[in-house]
């Protein structure tokens, strides 16, 4: 009974028998080992890790407080540094010849040491195909970005789709605070504070039409895993930032037709 | 008849507790393990003993049905004072570590060492940190005992699946770095672009001194990564890594930054463009997940008291 199913090679290298002289370099990658796995799978190999990062000022803004306004000093910073962090991020996959950049993750730090300056990292993994096509590329040819996982990204290529670019929008919106007389007028009764409905419909919706743009001018169809978070950092109570982000993604060549699509196969887990 | 059964100290028990601790101490000094470790090894490799296996009846399975069999729990530890750098210090300790759980699996005729978990243990002590490995040493049926056993911390089933797709992963690897800044000059106070970021400004500035001094420190951990990863195999998986830029003032050195950087990875070996044997089917479990019978629950708010109104903020029912 021996249906061992592992290939010579790799028996050859648990026996030690082969050694680990590889003359292609060496790889490096952020992917878990499903990951590793489904984007061979999709055809691709991975290069390297892509690092970059962005050590930002953000300047100061001051709103009134009883008035509801973006703060175009702070939105540009945070669209700014994450733009910087992308670019520098994109360059390194260029320079090890990566056709694109998968599981991408955006963050942002703050020092501990001054208030006003933040870290901005994007992470991911530069991949090239593994037959040398060259219909992958991104923007102008250069390499595509996105944030989805290697099982996301072997999921959209068959559903017919192929990830662009990484796209975002930001907008750091000031909420008004009420004026006392209105707030003594609300004590013990419902009432919907409308402007702060408003205030924040308008900054999701400033972030979501700018995350579009950036789609339509990378030429996407579509945009794909659009995240929208809110977050402040450490900044005046009542300044929120809202951000869009999201995979742009084109098809593949024409759309396909639904039907070669496979149809997930409904299951039901036994085990609890 | 426990090993606890008697409720009063034996004066036999003290006796035999420190041979023991002799025995370690020897066996650490001279890079070997104690008598007593190399028996249960050997042991559980003849089969004179029961195995032991972290994993669960399903990675059994797995395993039983790509013909390998687990044979014994294995560990390697070191207690490592880090004396000039955290980062370096970490890199040390867990490379001593694998050696020794490298050893362990030898002796019991292991092919590789899997579901390795990484553990440290803050001692108390300062900057003392203990770094232990644990894991299940295997035999892969037909295959003769290894002298280098492959290390990794996938699971069982993950293992299997890597090597059907002719993928094997061969050690754990640490990269770090570590490095000030000090030659910088604070530029100015109304120059266009700040050197760093000791002068308040409204305006909006990239900090590139910074960011690419960082950016540098972490290229740097990872050719370290890399230059480790080499010895074993073709690439490295490294989801996990750390980094962080620090601004530290003394009165001898004035203003430095320190950048460190740390990231430890599992090496893989294998061909490219091989092509994996599964066909992948999607499918969609119709089990509810914890995720989702979280959205019937009506209690997902958050409310913040400002003065003397209440916002609700995001109420989901």
């Amino acid at each position: 009974m021996n249906a061992n199913p592992i290939p010579q090679h790799a028996v050859d290298r648990l026996k030690g028998l082969r050694n680990a002289n590889h003359p292609g370099g060496i790889f490096t990658s952020d992917f878990s080992v499903n990951e590793f796995l489904l984007v061979r799978k999709a055809g691709f190999e991975p290069v390297g890790l892509c690092l970059g990062s962005c050590i930002y000022h953000v300047g100061i803004q001051y709103a009134l407080w009883n008035s509801s306004r973006e703060m175009e000093v702070l939105s540009q910073a945070m669209y700014s540094a994450r733009e910087l962090a992308m670019s520098r991020m994109r360059e390194e996959a260029q320079s090890m010849g990566a056709d694109g950049v998968i599981g991408v993750r955006l963050e942002v730090k703050r020092m501990e040491w001054n208030a006003h300056v933040l870290e901005f990292v994007a992470i991911g993994t530069g991949v090239v195909h593994a037959t040398g096509h060259q219909g992958f590329k991104g923007v102008k040819g250069q390499p595509f970005t996105s944030d989805l996982s290697g099982q996301d990204f072997w999921t959209l290529l068959h559903a017919g789709y192929r990830p662009l670019e990484m796209v975002m929008g930001s907008c750091v919106y000031h909420v008004a605070r009420q004026g006392a007389l209105k707030s003594m007028a609300n004590v013990g009764r419902n009432v919907e504070l409308t402007n702060f409905s408003q205030a924040l419909y308008d900054a999701r919706e400033i972030a979501m039409e700018r995350m579009q743009h950036e789609a339509l001018q990378a030429g996407a169809e579509g945009v794909v895993g659009v995240d929208l978070h809110e977050g402040s950092h450490a900044w005046q109570p009542h300044i929120i930032e809202f951000f869009a982000v999201g995979t742009a993604v084109k098809p593949i060549t024409t759309e396909q037709d639904a039907s070669i699509i496979p149809d997930p196969q409904l299951v039901l887990s036994v085990n609890s | 008849m426990g090993f606890f059964g008697r409720g009063k100290s034996d004066p036999e028990a003290g006796r035999r507790s420190l041979e023991r601790q002799a025995m370690w101490e020897q066996a650490l000094a001279q890079n070997r393990l104690p008598g007593f470790v190399a028996d249960r090894l050997k042991g559980a490799a003849s089969g004179a003993m029961p195995w032991m296996a972290t994993m669960t009846p399903a990675e059994l399975l797995v395993m039983r049905s790509h013909g390998i069999r687990p044979v014994a729990t294995v560990t390697g530890t070191c207690a490592l004072h880090y004396g000039f750098s955290w980062t370096r210090g970490h890199a040390e300790g867990w490379r001593t570590a694998a050696a020794r759980l490298v050893e362990e699996a030898a002796l019991c005729n292991a092919n590789a060492v899997i579901d390795v978990k990484m553990r440290t243990t803050n001692l108390g002590l300062g900057s003392i940190t203990d770094y232990t490995l644990v894991g299940t040493a295997v035999k892969i049926e037909g295959l003769p005992p290894s002298r280098h056993p492959v290390v990794t911390t996938v699971s069982a089933i993950e293992f299997a699946r890597l090597l059907e797709a002719g993928i094997v992963p061969v050690n754990i690897v640490v990269g770090a770095h570590i490095e000030f800044l000090t030659n910088f000059r604070a530029g100015p106070l109304n120059t266009a672009a700040p050197v760093d970021d000791t002068m308040i400004s409204l305006k909006n500035y990239d900090l590139s001194l910074l960011g690419n001094f960082l950016q540098h420190v972490r290229t740097q951990s990872m050719s370290d990564l890399r230059q480790h990863a080499r010895e074993y195999g073709n690439g490295v998986l490294a989801p996990t890594h750390f980094s962080e830029l620090q601004k530290i003032h003394s009165a001898a050195e004035g203003t430095r930054y320190l950048g460190r950087s740390i990231a430890i990875g599992t090496v893989v070996d294998t061909k490219a463009r091989i092509d994996a044997p599964h066909s992948i089917m999607p499918i969609v479990d119709l089990r509810d997940s914890d995720d989702l019978s979280n959205c019937g629950n009506p209690h997902a708010f958050s409310i913040e008291t400002g003065g003397n109104r209440v916002e609700m903020i995001n109420v989901a029912f």
